[in-house]
């Protein structure tokens, strides 16, 4: 079957989701008022709180929660087919991320515009909010570190990416100061910065930086190892420079690529009319992990994501300009996140190989599909961009670039905001050497990843890099299931039908349990002692969010709304 | 030609809007920041106290002068005696 058929009937179904199922949830089940004066305009300052247009709002909400997740989680799950994994993308978009990205927005937009942290604490109770801050410690742990591997595994694979991303820094520290010192549009540097950008994955090809010899005689196992050293060294003295110095810029370079990279899978596909090689369903070989619940954390954005909560509820929900655009803005963003990871499944069932015995090369166990998924998206998207003319090694590189430059910004943020946490846990617990000390946080959030991402595995005792991305999908997945706890009880108190946002956590909540326990038990069998607590801590934390939402959502049933819980927030203000 | 100007430059608030809206807290957060330091500096000066980066605030001392010079000027008075600024 042509690739482009099937990306035609996927963009169609949400299109209808966002047509029909978006427009019940606005008027039945989070009520939206066009009445309602948002905190855009009720705290108007200009720095926050800034009503903004829907269509902008939705620009800045897209490019803030699209990333490589959404990218290497469906490029594992293909292993399955990509039957499970285009029908979990499609059915999760629809029916899960939808909910709960436009849900936690509307919660936010009428909590004062708080974020899904604090309103763990105001709507479900105090303890929510240490549940909240321990499972984004763990999140933001795994994020640095899988993305540290995905990184390190493409440069490893793709040594021509390694000019382009290492000069892109000053390039975009230079195009940082421009903006900043003459406060002029961004428009012209940041595509001045792509041409450049475009330029030295040219020279990239021509020059590639293969460090294996190096880490071979530095004694390293595994070339990869010396990347991810490399990588948090950089991160640990990113993460301390000002937002507007490399983050920001390189930023508005990394949005343009988001966009033309999305073009060219879409045109690039139509163009060659590349045909699925892989199956539908894979008969996969007897030990790997069933589909059944690990497609389910495997693919996590894409399907349905946390991050998305802490987005909706950071900025976005202090920039709707009307409270009917949080129906746009949270339900199309949830469908574009859907789309990339369509993206995704497409280049690696059809763009990867010609035909179905090579595929079955590149998917032969769980091991091989999980530790290849970012290198096959790479030789996917490299195809599409070949059939448009491009030469595949150049194609190849920038789609290594097109990756590596999402991961990297990732690492950036993440590596920065752990710090926030780590201070923030720190100050809970009274420790202030740790709650002050900028150096000693940073030193935390980069060193404790760091030591993840060089566990040894990938043999037959040892873990793969999809048990890894597993975790880091579980923890996301509590983090969204944590959001539609709150949306839930929120809704119920309001008297208005909760099962659209009951369904989506109760399966999310049940799913992640199982494969928690299963994965934990496994850990256990192997010997895997760093793991395995890891897991453990992680699953507690999960029966700890089932034991909060099931309190909360019977004494959310039982409460009668007097008033409506948004005039009474209103009231208490 | 004015309309294809005209065109650029909606294209340029419009990226803008897009691009800088995740990150206009932040920044105005770091241009406080940055702003708290330098008046904390000049106040030690001011109360007779070391400064312990005077020699490395040096090239803000144009950026004074022509503060200085603004305000001034600002206030109707052509020529400040006192300082260099003129």
């Amino acid at each position: 079957m042509p690739a482009i058929v099937v990306a035609v009937a996927v963009l169609g179904l949400f299109f209808l989701g966002y047509r029909y199922y978006s427009a019940y949830l606005a008027r039945r089940v989070y009520g939206l008022d066009p009445a309602f004066v948002t905190p855009a305009h009720e705290f108007r300052d200009g720095v926050d709180y800034v009503p903004t247009n829907k269509h902008v709002l939705f620009g800045h909400h897209f490019t803030s929660v699209a990333g490589a997740a959404p990218i290497v989680g469906p490029a594992i799950a293909v292993f399955w087919g990509w039957g499970p994994a285009l029908a979990w993308v499609v059915l999760g978009t629809i029916f899960a991320a939808g909910v709960h990205d436009f849900g936690s927005l509307v919660v936010s937009v009428r909590h004062k515009a708080r974020s899904i942290g604090t309103l763990a604490g105001d709507v479900i109770n105090r303890r929510a909010r240490v549940l909240f801050l321990l499972i984004i410690f763990f999140l933001l742990t795994l994020v640095n570190a899988v993305f540290a591997v995905v990184i390190g595994n493409l440069f490893v694979a793709n040594p021509g990416a390694v000019i382009p991303i290492f000069v892109e820094i000053p390039f975009a520290i230079a195009i940082g100061q421009y903006i900043y010192r003459t406060r002029s549009s961004a428009l012209a540097p940041s595509l001045l910065g792509v041409a450049i950008l475009y330029f030295l994955i040219w020279v990239g090809q021509q020059v590639p930086i293969d460090i294996t010899p190096l880490a071979t005689d530095l004694g390293f196992d595994r070339p990869r190892d010396l990347w991810v050293i490399i990588l948090f060294v950089y991160t640990f003295f990113a993460s301390r420079l000002p937002v507007w110095v490399l983050l920001q810029p390189r930023d508005y370079i990394n949005s343009h690529q988001l966009f033309i990279a999305l073009g060219i899978i879409l045109v690039g596909m139509t163009v060659g009319l590349d045909r699925i090689v892989a199956p539908v369903v894979n008969d996969v070989p007897a030990g790997s992990p069933p589909v059944f619940p690990f497609l389910f954390i495997t693919i996590a954005c894409g399907a349905i994501s946390g991050f998305h909560s802490l987005v909706s509820s950071g900025t976005t929900s202090k920039q709707l300009d009307k409270d009917t655009d949080a129906r746009y803005v949270g339900y199309v963003g949830a469908a574009g996140e859907g789309s990339l990871a369509l993206g995704s499944i497409l280049a690696v069932s059809a763009g990867v190989a010609a035909t179905q015995v090579e595929w079955r090369e590149l998917y032969a166990d769980f091991a091989t599909a999980s530790g290849g998924a970012s290198g096959n998206f790479v030789t996917g998207v490299a195809q599409f961009a070949n059939n448009l003319g491009v030469p595949l090694d150049l194609a190849a590189v920038f789609a290594a670039v097109v990756v590596i430059s999402f991961a990297a910004t990732t690492m950036d943020t993440g590596v920065r905001l752990q710090r926030y946490v780590v201070q923030e846990i720190a100050e809970s617990a009274g420790f202030r050497p740790l709650a002050r000390n900028l150096t000693l946080a940073s030193l935390v959030a980069v060193l404790i990843p760091l030591g993840m991402a060089l566990l040894p595995g990938g043999g037959e005792a040892g873990y793969t890099f999809g048990v890894l991305w597993q975790l880091f999908g579980t923890t996301n997945q509590l983090t969204a299931g944590l959001a539609l706890a709150v949306v839930a009880v929120w809704v119920t108190r309001s008297g208005r039908p909760s099962l659209p946002v009951l369904v989506p956590l109760v399966f999310l909540l049940a799913m992640t349990s199982w494969a928690l326990l299963v994965n934990l038990l496994r850990f256990v069998e192997q010997g895997q002692w760093v793991l395995a607590p890891l897991d453990a801590i992680i699953f507690a934390l999960a029966v700890w969010l089932i034991a909060e939402a099931a309190i909360s959502l019977s004494k959310a049933r039982r409460a009668v709304p007097a008033v409506a819980p948004d005039a009474e927030v209103r009231d208490r203000t | 030609m004015t309309r294809l100007r005209a065109a650029w430059r909606r294209l340029e608030a419009l990226h803008d809007a897009v691009l800088t809206a995740r990150w206009r807290a932040e920044l105005q957060r770091e241009a406080r920041r940055e702003e708290e330091e330098l008046l904390g500096l000049l106040l030690l000066e001011a109360m007779g106290a070391q400064s312990p980066v005077s020699y490395y605030a040096l090239e803000v001392y144009p950026w004074v002068l022509s503060k200085t010079h603004q305000l001034h000027r600002s206030r109707g008075i052509d020529r400040l005696a006192s300082s260099a600024c003129c």
